[in-house]
């Protein structure tokens, strides 16, 4: 795992796709980790959603 | 028996340690299908014994936990060998050079270590589903989860391997192994009890605490833990209360009969708790990856997945995502306070129902089926946001074990034991052992 870019944490996910998501991370994954990455970063911005009383 | 009732067969010369540590040795033994212990500390534990055994002789009182065997999850240190924390890249780690604190204090008690027990790797789940060293089942049913992550502590407190057991607990992973499996649990006031040689998870959420199978025991445990016993206000003092809202959701039938059955309590509502539950998620995401953030960038593919990429994912929030989940907390505690300075002691479910089957880890939330490992902490996380104290105690229920949570305000941990103790004596909760299977 390495990291490219600055990383930004992708808290609007509705348009990105698992690469995408892992790409805006500023990290480069090996393939078996980008889907388990990108569905817990999904989960992590709905909780950043809950806690400011965006979502319930 | 109580742990006490064994100490002093030791403690009078009565009984002997080496008998007891051999007797739990052949327990954990016969019983690897278990999957709750990964190290048998057998030289060990007969050497602890054999120093208890000529105390007695000598006329020095062992202490009060004289001979009584017990195993602590393998996130503790022990002296001379490697502290795994449930992860297979740590398997052959450089061996720890003391015990933790907590095991040097217990053995000044007369405790005696025998064994280490299985988790979820890093402490990263509900469930002790853990890659390397299998999924710890419940004694109670085979086919289910024991709950986790300090799931090996809690099951072989259950099925009676050891007189007591050590865990940790950030979200909820003392509370929640101990109400599936039907033992008591203790997370106590954040930072009361010493971390020394714990490996870490989240350290703004990390306690540890013991498992038991009763509550007098639970009490003698952590008064050696702690150096003294926790100080307890009158039981009319208190003025217990049910925690209704977030925490009456989502429960099934059992539950539900199983708390009503706690007799006429009032029911009082919290405001805020789905974003308790989202800030402790948070921070802990947050910490447990930034901790890991090295060795992840140098080894990814060593980690367990299902712990890795959360563990990625988390190391990747920004520190002012942290700083908002955690100033949260004061809101939240504040709302908190208030609710404890009127009742004294507020009771929630660990968790929704009974222990998931391993062939279908989920649990129903808002009638959709979740992934168990992450969602089990539905009710113990926002709790644990805070640092209470809080004992987990099994109603006494037929059937499956069903847990509830007795949590008190800060430092209030003798509140809180005392109150296990009260519902104890009335027949409303009690430990459910069970006997090991010989295989």
């Amino acid at each position: 795992m390495t990291e490219t870019t600055t990383p930004r944490f992708p808290e609007h996910l509705r348009d990105l796709d698992d690469k995408a998501i892992v790409r805006s991370l500023g990290l480069v994954l090996p393939a078996a980790c980008v889907p388990g990455v990108a569905m817990n970063v999904r989960l992590l911005a709905d909780h950043i959603a809950i806690l400011r009383g965006e979502r319930r | 028996m109580s742990i006490a009732v064994d100490a002093d067969a030791v403690r009078t010369g009565r009984a002997k340690a080496m008998d007891l540590a051999r007797e739990a040795i052949g327990r954990i033994r016969a019983d690897p299908g278990l999957l709750a212990v990964t190290r048998c500390l057998e030289a060990r534990a007969l050497a602890e014994a054999a120093e208890v055994d000529a105390q007695v002789a000598r006329g020095v009182d062992p202490g009060p936990l004289a001979g009584v065997p017990y195993a602590v999850k393998d996130l503790f240190d022990v002296a001379g060998l490697p502290t795994t924390a449930g992860a297979a890249r740590l398997e052959h780690a450089e061996p720890a050079a003391c015990d933790a604190e907590a095991i040097v204090r217990l053995r000044a008690a007369g405790a005696v270590l025998v064994a280490t027990c299985n988790m979820d790797e890093f402490a990263y789940g509900f469930v002790t589903d853990n890659a390397r060293w299998g999924i710890t089942r419940n004694p109670h049913d085979r086919a289910r989860f024991a709950g986790g992550s300090s799931g090996g502590s809690a099951a072989a407190v259950a099925a009676g391997l050891v007189g007591f057991a050590l865990g940790s607990d950030t979200n909820g992973s003392i509370r929640i192994p101990a109400g599936l499996c039907g033992v008591y649990g203790i997370k106590p006031t954040h930072g009361s009890l010493p971390m020394g040689g714990v490996y870490p998870f989240a350290h703004t959420l990390d306690d540890i605490g013991a498992f038991a199978r009763s509550a007098g025991d639970l009490a003698l445990i952590d008064s050696v833990l702690r150096g003294h016993a926790a100080a307890a206000r009158p039981l009319s003092d208190l003025d217990p209360a049910i925690l209704g809202g977030w925490f009456a959701q989502n429960l099934t039938a059992d539950m539900r009969e199983g708390l009503a059955g706690l007799g006429p309590l009032p029911m009082v509502e919290i405001e805020g708790v789905a974003q308790a539950r989202s800030a402790a998620f948070l921070i802990t995401a947050y910490e447990g990856g930034h901790l890991h953030a090295a060795a992840l960038r140098e080894a990814p593919l060593s980690y367990d997945p299902a712990t890795r990429d959360r563990l990625i994912a988390g190391g990747a929030l920004p520190d002012a995502i942290h700083a908002e989940a955690l100033a949260y907390r004061a809101v939240f505690a504040e709302r908190m306070r208030r609710l404890l300075d009127r009742h004294g002691i507020l009771i929630a479910p660990v968790v929704m129902g009974p222990a998931p089957q391993m062939a279908d880890p989920t649990v129903l939330i808002d009638g959709v089926p979740k992934p168990a490992r992450p969602n089990l902490g539905l009710f113990t996380q926002p709790i644990s946001f805070l640092g209470l104290p809080v004992v987990a105690a099994p109603l006494a229920v037929r059937g499956l074990p069903l847990g509830v949570q007795l949590i008190g305000a800060p430092g209030a941990d003798g509140d809180v034991l005392a109150f296990a103790a009260d519902l104890e004596r009335k027949g409303l909760v009690r430990s459910h052992p069970v006997a090991p299977e010989q295989e």
